[in-house]
């Protein structure tokens, strides 16, 4: 907190109480995970509505 | 280590390693702020993971000149404000329904004792002031991205951390807790 003056007893308890605990890993996991997941969807939507042009059109 | 610029840039261009190391960079931080804004872990996780995903499924939108962690706190606090404010209407609804509601986000989070009194004042501060408090505090972000997460000025952030510390010294002067 660069602009921050002394911090008094206030300042100390919320810096604690905001404290930030440890992620679970399984967090980060599930989320790549989605991702993953949501990446290989699109791509599949993005295959199937493929325009293609032949010699006949579009 | 890599800095969050670059990280960002890899991201952008859909490398996965990228996007797993930059989520493990975060993820505690926008726990910390989600879990202390929604009150159930539960939510948090949830609110966490979608902020992540928005950031991954979104990257080509970001903005180099921003700090990594501005573009990521301002998904992840919109998320938040949208789920507090659903919250909002559905305990409106349900009052009006008889239902009783319960206090939101109350029902699945148990804070440490030594902070139950910090807990139960900080339920009194407005939103706004309670959501820049926690990014205040979690990571000792600047007024000057505070301003640019919630998309308002260093003045009015300014006043809002002002305004919800006094009212959490009061409240906890009320409470006996003795933190002024």
């Amino acid at each position: 907190m660069p602009e921050a003056k002394i911090p008094d007893r206030l300042d100390r308890l919320l810096t604690d109480f905001f404290r930030p605990e440890a992620a679970p890993s399984s967090l980060t996991r599930r989320v790549v995970a989605v991702a993953r997941k949501s990446e290989a969807d699109f791509l599949r939507l993005e295959r199937s509505l493929a325009i293609q042009a032949t010699p006949r059109g579009v | 280590m890599e800095r969050d610029r670059s990280l960002m840039e890899r991201v952008r261009r859909g490398d996965e390693a990228a996007f797993t190391e930059l989520a493990r960079r975060y993820a505690a931080r926008l726990l910390a702020v989600a879990g202390r804004l929604l009150g159930s872990r539960a939510d948090a996780e949830d609110a966490v993971q979608r902020a992540l995903l928005q950031c991954y499924s979104g990257a080509a939108g970001y903005d180099p000149r921003w700090a990594v962690s501005t573009w990521v706190y301002r998904i992840l606090t919109n998320i938040c404000v949208d789920e507090l404010r659903r919250r909002a209407t559905r305990t409106a609804y349900d009052q009006r329904a008889g239902a009783g509601a319960v206090a939101a986000g109350s029902a699945n989070h148990r804070p440490p004792g030594a902070y139950l009194d910090l807990h139960r004042a900080l339920e009194r501060v407005p939103r706004e002031a309670r959501l820049l408090l926690a990014l205040r505090y979690v990571n000792g972000l600047s007024y000057g991205e505070l301003a640019r997460i919630r998309g308002i000025s260093v003045n009015t952030v300014k006043s809002q951390l002002a305004r919800g510390k006094s009212l959490l010294r009061a409240e906890l002067g009320r409470r006996g807790a003795g933190h002024a």
